[in-house]
C-alpha cells in the first residue's frame, strides 16, 4: 500500500510540478491555447488519479481547479494576474496535500484547501452567462464537438474564419505521422478544430476528416494539405442560441480520440458489433446521423471502430478489442498508437478511468500529460537508480583493484608486454565505466527550470505585497543537477531570493531617490561548472549594511565590542543562528528559516556559499555544489601513517607552506594565505593521532585548503596523495556519529579508507553547532 | 540455523580436503574455520536435537567462551582494519566484507582480559548482527561446534564479575571442558556510552 502511495505522491508532484511551470509560463504567454490545454489536462489527470485512490479532498480541489481552468480555455476567465495567483495558490495547497497524504497526515492541509476551494468557486462564479445568438454550423457536424471545440470554432467564426471540411486518405502504416503532419502544415492557415473519421472503405487505407477554420482560399488549403485525392468542401454557418446544437446519444457514443476511449470501449463489455454496410461508409460525404445512431445501438462505440467493423467483421462473440486496436481515432497523441496495436490490447493503458459513460464528448486525457514528452519519459524508483549506481561504485572499486595490480606490476617488470596491455585494458575499462556512470547520473539529473519557476511565482507574489517593482532574470535554467539536491537546494534558495525582494531591493521611490532604475533586478545565474554546477543569486538593491551587521551582532552577543571584523568575517555573521537584521519578523518571510538553514542545508550538500556585497549597489549569493552526492572524486591524503580522503567537492587548493609561515593567533595557527587569514586545522590532532606524529619539524607542510558554506579552512596533512573516485558508505553502528568522518570507502585493496566529513572538522574547529545529517531544523 | 542451512555453497579455499570430517574438529584445523567451510560442511549437520543447544566455543586469551550458534551470521577471517577516531578502545575499526563497511569490536577489551601485546595467528571475526546491520567481533581462535544438554548449562559463576559479568550469560559444561557462555546480543548492541571503560590499554 506504502508504494501505491509512493507512486500516487510522485506521479501526483509530476503532474502538479508541469501544471505550476506551465502556469509561470502561461503568466508570458497568455494566448497560448496548447498551453492552457495542458494545464486543464494536468488538472484533469490529478483529478482522476485522485479519485482512483480515494483521495476526495485532493480530487476535489482539483475538480475546481479544472473548472476554472476549463473556463480559461473557453476563454470566459481572462488570464489576469490575480486568476494566475489563484490557480498558482490552488497548484501550490494540492501540493501541499499530496505531500501530507503521503506523511500519513491527508487533514494537514484542509483550511487551505478550503480557501483555494473557495477561491476558485469565486473565478467560476465569475464566469459571465453566454447570451444572445452565436454562429453555428451544420449540426451534424457540431453535435461531434466538445465544448472546447464548440468555443475554438466560435471564437474562428467571429474572427471571420471560414469552416471547411477536409477529407484525406492515408495509408494504412503511415497515418499516424501523416495526419500530425497534415495539420501541422494547416496550422499555418488556420486552425484545425477537430479530427473525425473519414472514408474507411479501403481496408489498407485510413480516411480522416478535418474541421478546418481559415481565412484562405479552399485552394491555399488543399496545397497546404499536399496530399494526393484530398477534398474540401464548405461547412454550412449559421445562426443559433447556444446549446442548441447539443447531442443526443449518438453524439455521447463518441469517445473521442486516444486512449480514454479504450476503457469506454472495453468496459462496457460490450458485444460484437452489428455489420454495417461498407457503402454507407464509402459515400463521399458520410452520413453523421446514421453513425451515430448505429453508434446508439452498439452503445458507446466511437465511429471509426464501427467502420472498422465494416470492412473486417468480427468473428462473432470474439473480442472487439484486439483488432480495434490499430483504428485508435488520431489524436496528438497518435505518436503511441503503433506501440498500442503491437500490444494488441488497450489494457496496459494509462488512462482516467471514467465514472460514468460520458454524456457527451470529451477530449481524452493521458495521465501524466498528453504532450509529446510525456509519452517518452518513464518514472523511475529513485531507489532503483541508486541501485544501479551502487553496483556502479562497486565497479569502479573492482577497476581500482586492477589499477593497483598494474601499477605493482609495472614496478615488477617495467612497463612493457603484458604490463602495458593490462594497462591499456584497465584504461579501456576505466572510460568506458566513466561513461555508465555519468549515463545513470544523466538519469538522476533533472533541470534547474523546475525549481527556478518556483522562484518566479515567490518574487512575483513578493513583490507584489511588498509594493516592489522586481524585475527577474533566470539564465541557465537548463542547467541540471541530482533530483535529490534539487530538493534540498529549494529552501535556501527561497530563503535567498526572498530575503533579497523583502530586504535587499528598495522600495520604487527610494530607488529613484537613490539614483537608481525604479525597477529593481533580481539576477539569478546558473552554470555548470565542470564537476560542479554555480547558482548565483544577485540584486541591484541597498547591499548588506555591515554597520548593522555589527550592532547586532554584538547585541546578539555574537560579537565583542572591542572586535575588528573584516568585512567577510562581518557577512559571515548572517548564517548564525536567530541572526537577523530586521527587527520585526516580515510576514513573507514566514516559517522561521534564517540564513542558518540555508548555510545548513549547502553543508549537507558540500556546497560552498559566497558572500558578496557593496553598500548602495547590491549583494551576491553565489552557491557552488557538487553535482551529486552519490559518488564523489575524493583527494586522498596521509595522516599519522593513516589514509583520509576528504570530497573535491570541498577542496579550494593545496598548498605547501614553509613551517616559518604559520603564525599563531589567540592560540591558534593560521595561514596568511594572499588576502585572507586562514584557520590551520592539524588533522592529526583532530583525531586525536598525536602519539604517531613525526616528531621532527618538518620545513615545509602540506596544506589542504577547504570551503564549506561560508567558512574556508585550511586542513594540515603530512602527505598529498592522488584523486580518486569513491564511494562513500557509512560506517555503521554504533559508528554512524563519529565527528569528522562521513563514511569510509574502499580503494580496491579490501582496506577502509575513512572520508572526511569537511562539514564536521569545520564545525567542530570554529565551535559552531554541529549539522547533522536529517536534523529537525528548528 | 538458517544462515548455515544454505549447504554447499563457498569455495573452499583451502579446506576442500576436508568434506566428511567434522568441522573445527580440532585445533590443527583453525586454518580452515572460515565462513565457507563453516557453511558447507556445518550446514548439512545441524539438528537442533530437543534438550540440546549448539554452541560455537573460541578463545579469548586464555579463557574459553561459547556463543549460540544461531546468533553467528558468518565466521570470516580479518582482513585490513582502519581504526576509527573519537571510537571506544573496545572498537578496534572498520573492516570491508564483501563491499560494505563492518564495525570490529574487539571482545576481549570489552570484556577487560587481559589480551594486549599477544600474538594470535588463528584470529578470526564472528559476524554477529545489531539491529540490521553486521558488526564484527574479535575472537582469538575458533574452536568447534558442540551439542550440550540443557542440564550441562549453569549459572554465571561468583568469580566472574566486573565488566564481564554484563556480557556474560552462564557456563556450558561439556566433558571435561568449561565454557563461559557469551551474551552475543549484548555484546553487539553495546553503546558507546553505556560500555564500562576498559582500562587504559598503553
Amino acid at each position: 500500500v506504502s508504494e501505491d502511495l509512493d507512486e500516487f505522491h510522485g506521479e501526483a508532484r509530476e503532474i502538479l510540478d508541469a501544471v505550476a511551470g506551465d502556469l509561470v509560463r502561461l503568466e508570458g504567454a497568455p494566448n497560448d491555447a496548447d498551453l492552457v490545454n495542458r494545464i486543464f489536462r494536468g488538472a484533469h489527470s490529478l483529478k482522476g488519479l485522485a479519485g482512483m485512490l480515494g483521495f476526495t479532498s485532493v480530487s476535489q480541489v482539483a475538480h475546481k481547479l479544472e473548472s476554472v481552468l476549463d473556463g480559461v480555455r473557453m476563454g470566459r476567465i481572462p488570464v489576469k494576474a490575480h486568476v494566475l495567483d489563484v490557480l498558482l495558490e490552488a497548484t501550490e495547497v494540492l501540493a501541499r496535500m499530496v505531500d501530507g497524504i503521503k506523511d500519513g497526515e491527508p487533514e494537514r492541509e484542509a483550511s487551505s484547501a478550503q480557501v483555494a476551494t473557495v477561491k476558485l468557486l469565486g473565478l467560476v462564479s465569475s464566469i459571465p452567462k453566454e447570451s444572445g445568438p452565436k454562429k453555428s454550423i451544420d449540426p451534424e457536424i457540431a453535435k461531434l464537438l466538445s465544448d472546447y471545440e464548440e468555443h475554438r470554432l466560435s471564437e474562428a467564426l467571429g474572427r471571420g474564419e471560414k469552416p471547411w471540411k477536409i477529407e484525406v486518405t492515408f495509408p494504412f502504416d503511415t497515418f499516424d505521422t501523416d495526419l500530425p503532419a497534415v495539420k501541422e502544415r494547416l496550422k499555418h492557415y488556420g486552425e484545425v478544430i477537430t479530427t473525425m473519421a473519414g472514408d474507411l472503405s479501403e481496408a489498407d487505407k485510413m480516411g480522416f476528416g478535418l474541421l478546418v477554420t481559415s481565412t484562405k482560399d479552399p485552394s491555399v488549403l488543399l496545397v497546404a494539405v499536399a496530399v494526393p485525392d484530398a477534398k474540401i468542401s464548405p461547412v454550412s454557418v449559421r445562426e443559433e442560441s447556444p446549446g442548441g446544437a447539443s447531442a443526443g446519444g449518438g453524439g455521447g457514443a463518441l469517445g473521442g480520440a486516444g486512449s480514454g476511449t479504450f476503457d469506454g470501449f472495453s468496459g462496457f463489455g460490450m458485444p460484437s458489433l452489428p455489420d454495417t454496410p461498407a457503402s454507407a461508409l464509402a459515400a463521399p460525404e458520410i452520413d453523421w446521423q446514421a453513425l451515430a445512431s448505429q453508434g446508439d445501438v452498439a452503445g458507446p462505440a466511437p465511429i471509426p471502430r464501427i467502420a472498422f467493423s465494416a470492412s473486417t467483421p468480427p468473428a462473432p462473440g470474439g473480442d472487439r478489442r484486439a483488432p480495434a486496436d490499430p483504428l485508435a481515432p488520431p489524436s496528438d497523441e497518435t505518436e503511441d498508437r503503433r506501440d498500442g496495436s503491437d500490444r494488441r490490447t488497450g489494457r496496459d493503458r494509462r488512462s482516467v478511468p471514467r465514472e460514468a459513460p460520458p454524456a457527451r464528448r470529451e477530449e481524452v486525457i493521458v495521465a501524466g500529460g498528453g504532450s509529446a514528452v510525456g509519452s517518452t519519459t518513464l518514472r523511475v524508483n529513485i531507489e532503483r537508480v541508486d541501485a544501479l549506481m551502487n553496483l556502479v561504485g562497486e565497479l569502479v572499486t573492482a577497476k581500482n583493484a586492477i589499477g593497483q595490480v598494474a601499477d605493482k606490476l609495472k614496478s615488477e617488470t617495467g612497463f612493457k608486454g603484458t604490463t602495458l596491455e593490462i594497462y591499456k585494458a584497465n584504461r579501456q575499462l576505466s572510460r568506458r565505466l566513466d561513461e555508465l556512470q555519468k549515463g545513470i547520473m544523466q538519469v538522476r539529473m533533472l533541470p534547474l527550470e523546475m525549481l527556478f519557476s518556483k522562484l518566479t511565482r515567490v518574487v512575483r507574489n513578493l513583490s507584489r505585497e511588498n509594493g516592489k517593482e522586481v524585475e527577474l532574470e533566470i539564465v541557465g535554467a537548463e542547467t541540471e543537477i541530482d533530483k535529490v539536491m534539487i530538493d534540498e537546494l529549494s529552501d535556501p534558495l527561497i530563503h535567498i531570493v526572498r530575503n533579497a525582494v523583502d530586504h535587499g531591493i528598495e522600495d520604487p521611490s527610494t530607488r529613484l531617490d537613490a539614483g537608481k532604475p525604479e525597477r529593481g533586478t533580481l539576477r539569478i545565474v546558473a552554470q555548470p561548472k565542470g564537476n560542479h554546477v554555480s547558482i548565483e543569486v544577485s540584486d541591484d538593491g541597498r547591499g548588506l549594511d555591515t554597520e548593522r551587521i555589527r550592532e547586532k551582532a554584538i547585541e546578539k552577543g555574537l560579537l565583542s565590542r572591542e572586535a575588528r571584523p573584516s568585512q567577510d568575517e562581518l557577512f559571515d555573521l548572517i548564517y548564525a543562528p536567530g541572526f537577523s537584521t530586521k527587527e520585526t519578523v516580515s510576514e513573507v518571510s514566514g516559517r522561521g528559516v534564517g540564513m542558518d538553514v540555508v548555510r545548513n542545508n549547502i553543508m549537507k550538500l558540500n556546497g560552498i556559499i559566497d558572500t558578496t556585497s557593496e553598500k548602495g549597489r547590491g549583494t551576491k549569493f553565489t552557491i557552488t555544489l557538487p553535482l551529486t552526492l552519490a559518488t564523489m572524486k575524493a583527494l586522498l591524503v596521509g595522516v599519522a601513517g593513516q589514509t583520509y580522503a576528504i570530497p573535491l567537492a570541498s577542496v579550494l587548493e593545496c598548498v605547501s607552506p614553509k613551517t616559518t609561515e604559520i603564525r599563531t593567533v589567540e592560540g591558534r595557527d593560521v595561514l596568511p594565505l594572499r588576502e585572507v587569514t586562514l584557520p590551520l586545522v592539524r588533522l592529526d590532532r583532530f583525531f586525536g593521532h598525536d602519539d604517531f606524529s613525526l616528531d621532527a619539524p618538518a620545513t615545509r607542510v602540506h596544506v589542504v585548503v577547504v570551503g564549506l558554506a561560508q567558512y574556508r579552512i585550511g586542513l594540515v596533512v603530512d602527505s598529498l596523495g592522488v584523486q580518486q573516485d569513491v564511494v562513500v558508505k557509512p560506517l555503521g553502528a554504533p559508528l554512524t556519529q563519529v565527528e569528522g568522518i562521513m563514511g569510509a570507502t574502499n580503494l580496491g585493496n579490501n582496506r577502509p579508507v575513512l572520508v572526511l566529513d569537511v562539514a564536521g572538522v569545520v564545525n567542530s574547529s570554529v565551535g559552531i553547532r554541529p549539522v547533522k545529517p536529517g536534523e529537525v531544523r528548528a | 540455523v538458517s544462515g548455515a542451512k544454505r549447504g554447499k555453497g563457498g569455495n573452499g579455499d583451502n579446506g576442500g580436503e576436508k568434506s566428511g570430517e567434522i568441522p573445527f574438529g580440532s585445533l590443527a584445523h583453525y586454518e580452515s574455520a572460515t565462513e565457507e567451510i563453516y557453511r558447507r560442511d556445518y550446514g548439512d549437520l545441524v539438528q537442533i536435537r530437543a534438550g540440546q543447544r549448539e554452541f560455537l566455543t573460541f578463545r579469548l586469551g586464555d579463557e574459553h567462551y561459547a556463543v549460540d550458534l544461531r546468533g553467528i551470521l558468518e565466521v570470516t577471517r580479518p582482513t585490513a582494519i582502519t581504526p576509527v577516531p573519537f571510537s571506544p578502545p573496545w572498537v578496534l575499526g572498520v573492516m570491508m566484507l564483501r563491499g560494505n563497511v563492518v564495525p570490529i569490536f574487539h571482545v576481549g577489551r570489552l570484556l577487560d582480559l587481559d589480551v594486549e601485546g599477544r600474538i594470535e595467528p588463528a584470529e578470526r571475526i564472528l559476524l554477529v548482527s545489531r539491529k540490521e546491520n553486521p558488526v564484527g567481533l574479535l575472537v582469538d581462535e575458533v574452536r568447534e561446534v558442540v551439542s550440550v544438554p540443557d542440564e550441562s548449562l549453569g549459572p554465571v559463576p561468583p568469580t566472574v564479575h566486573g565488566p564481564r559479568a554484563e556480557y556474560v550469560t552462564g557456563v556450558a559444561r561439556k566433558g571435561q571442558e568449561l565454557f563461559v557462555l557469551l551474551n552475543h546480543t549484548r555484546v553487539a548492541n553495546v553503546s558507546p556510552e553505556q560500555a564500562a571503560p576498559a582500562r587504559r590499554h598503553e
